[in-house]
């Protein structure tokens, strides 16, 4: 639902624009970490506000070609899920959503010597033993529950989980229905939200890797919404992570 | 050599506002658009045929001619 | 809703349409002045919605799943139409002086199909079967599909190439579904008409079009659900219903359902409907055609199996 515009959202809302170009920049420079702060310096907490929101994505540059979390973003990552522990989300399906997230950010940062065990407050199942011991949130109702449409949408909400080395039961989801997110997707572009329809296209991307091929053209489609020209940089991050995955990135 | 930050504020960890936390919330998790801008008719490309294709896609049919 | 529900729903939707077509046509709308067909200057004026009628008429008493009043109806709209078109004449006397329009063909072929026949007509068109000119005219493709399907209602003996004809359609380029614009959805929808006969020959469909369609066909239902394109929402159900087992819920029903005015009437779209019975009629005499033919293509294909016509 429409979020009222407060001072304190346009701050945020800013600051993720920010530190998406920072990120965005890095990806098309060929990988590497962003620049996003200076170490032993002081951070605007609005910045670690944007790097909360963001999470795993922070490393899209790093992992889409091959290489590690590195310790910088991953100590400012840290730090923000230090500051702002818990998000309040409005319902029970964006608190789900945001266990998620949390949990995509949870799996890079295990990666690295950040690890921690900053709490995602929202519902969590009994822990799943994982190579990096993090307890795997509930798995999302699927589309024959939802319906495509409504499940598709929540799918991507959840895009962060399709940069490399994630995997569990939402990508099981992922794989056994296609089809539907093939049509959430189309659905998306033809109502023209651009937004939603590239957060799709980066499952498709990441379904064609796996070789479930996803019943649409995915290069068609990232070319359209390049044209129509999407404002927000955030979606243009989301854009450039679905073009390497589709350019076959690493797994 | 652990990179560290802190923070601007006093406390480096400063419990965040309910205000905050909401705000982090919205910007984690958005909706899809509101507001769909499905295709709808088009005016030139109607062209009157739907159901029976009638006379070709000319700007204008025949005249009425007076007939027998 | 269970499949059972779907088809009650779909036939009170039909009968419902039916009878407020019947009613309009009952109240002398649309009659064609005399003598204006044969240079027709306004086709979509009369011409066009009596034809339309007829068609969905012509369907009723073919798949004979309607109950009596809605056959009488039907046989009805049909009886006043051919006797407007001076059983026959008129379409003669058009086609005999315009070689190349298609009109007469389509038309005739929705009376052809139940019984009402004109044996000058009929040598007329299979004597302009037989010039190249006829094949030759520049229509698009799901047009061309609508031709070769009124000359096997009726039984000429030209012969198209169906798989060519099929291919040389924007369904049969099977292409990217997100770029489909709302006057593509009606070529689709009608190349899978022709090409099936309104739903008497499902396997007629292609097999890489009907899976395409199978894929695609919840997405378009979706997005014009959602804006209130009720005559592209109806015409989506009939595509269902043509493609043997059907793909869409009960969504567009529902929605078409609860639409539905009380008199019948089934709005073309989201736009208030006009005040003035007339303009009303003209407004949305489409949809309720496709309403009659949705129901009737669905209450078949689910009662009858895959073979709903006789030939």
């Amino acid at each position: 639902m429409p979020f009222a515009e407060t001072p304190l959202r346009d701050e945020y809302a800013a600051a993720v624009e920010r530190v998406a170009g920072r990120t965005l920049d890095a990806l098309r420079g060929g990988g590497g970490a962003a620049a996003l702060a200076a170490p032993d310096t002081p951070v605007p907490r609005t910045l670690l506000a944007a790097v909360r929101v963001l999470g795993a994505d922070l490393f899209a540059p790093q992992l889409l070609t091959g290489a590690e979390p590195d310790g910088p973003t991953a100590a400012l990552l840290s730090e923000a899920r230090r500051a702002f522990p818990s998000p309040a989300p409005a319902s029970p399906e964006a608190a789900l959503a945001i266990a998620w997230q949390d949990w995509a950010a949870e799996q890079v940062l295990a990666r690295t010597p950040y690890r921690d065990a900053a709490p995602a407050p929202t519902p969590v199942s009994t822990p799943v033993s994982t190579p990096v011991s993090v307890s795997v949130p509930a798995p999302l109702p699927g589309p024959a529950e939802l319906g495509w449409q409504a499940w598709s949408v929540r799918m991507a909400q959840l895009s962060v989980l399709t940069l490399p080395g994630l995997d569990g039961p939402v990508h099981d989801a992922a794989r056994a229905n296609v089809l539907d997110l093939s049509r959430g997707t189309a659905r998306a572009m033809l109502r023209r939200d651009f937004t939603t329809a590239v957060r799709l296209a980066r499952w498709l991307a990441w379904a064609d890797t796996e070789d479930r091929p996803p019943h649409l053209e995915v290069e068609p489609i990232l070319d359209r919404i390049r044209l129509v020209g999407i404002g927000a940089v955030r979606t243009r991050l989301e854009l450039a992570v679905a073009e390497r995955l589709s350019e076959g990135g690493p797994r | 050599m652990l990179t560290q930050f802190r923070t601007e504020s006093v406390s480096t960890s400063r419990s965040a506002t309910s205000a905050e936390a909401e705000t982090l919330a919205s910007l984690m998790v958005e909706d899809e658009a509101v507001v769909s801008d499905a295709p709808t008719y088009l005016p030139e490309a109607a062209g009157g045929l739907l159901l029976l294709g009638l006379l070709l896609l000319s700007p204008k049919g025949p005249k009425e001619k007076p007939t027998r | 809703m269970t499949d059972t529900q779907v088809l009650a729903t779909a036939q009170q939707l039909g009968t419902r349409a039916l009878s407020w077509l019947h009613t309009c046509y009952q109240g002398g709308w649309g009659r064609l002045s005399d003598n204006t067909i044969i240079d027709l200057a306004e086709p979509n004026d009369v011409y066009k919605p009596l034809c339309e009628a007829a068609m969905a008429s012509s369907l009723v008493l073919r798949d004979g799943v309607a109950g009596p009043q809605d056959a009488r109806a039907a046989r009805d709209m049909l009886d006043g139409a051919w006797e407007q078109l001076r059983e026959g004449d008129m379409l003669y006397e058009r086609q005999l002086r315009h070689v190349t329009v298609t009109d007469p063909l389509e038309t005739y072929a929705h009376f052809a199909r139940v019984g009402y026949r004109h044996a000058a007509l009929e040598e007329l068109l299979e004597s302009i079967s037989r010039l190249r000119a006829v094949h030759a005219v520049e229509i698009q493709g799901s047009r061309q599909l609508a031709v070769a399907n009124a000359r096997r209602v009726i039984g000429l003996s030209h012969r198209p190439d169906w798989a060519e004809l099929a291919a040389r359609t924007w369904l049969g380029a099977l292409p990217e579904p997100w770029t489909i614009a709302w006057s593509i959805a009606y070529q689709v929808t009608h190349t899978v008409f022709h090409l099936t006969d309104w739903g008497a020959r499902p396997a007629d469909l292609p097999a890489p079009m009907r899976d395409y369609l199978r894929a695609w066909l919840p997405v378009w239902l979706d997005i014009w659900m959602e804006i209130g394109q009720w005559d592209l929402v109806g015409e989506l159900l009939i595509v269902d219903a043509c493609i043997g087992e059907p793909a869409l819920g009960s969504s567009g029903w529902e929605a078409l359902a609860a639409v539905q005015r009380e008199d019948g009437l089934v709005p073309r779209d989201a736009e208030p409907i006009e005040e003035e019975p007339e303009s009303a009629i003209r407004a949305h005499e489409h949809t309720a055609v496709v309403a009659v033919v949705a129901a009737t293509v669905t209450l078949s294909r689910a009662l009858n199996g895959t073979d709903a016509a006789a030939e």
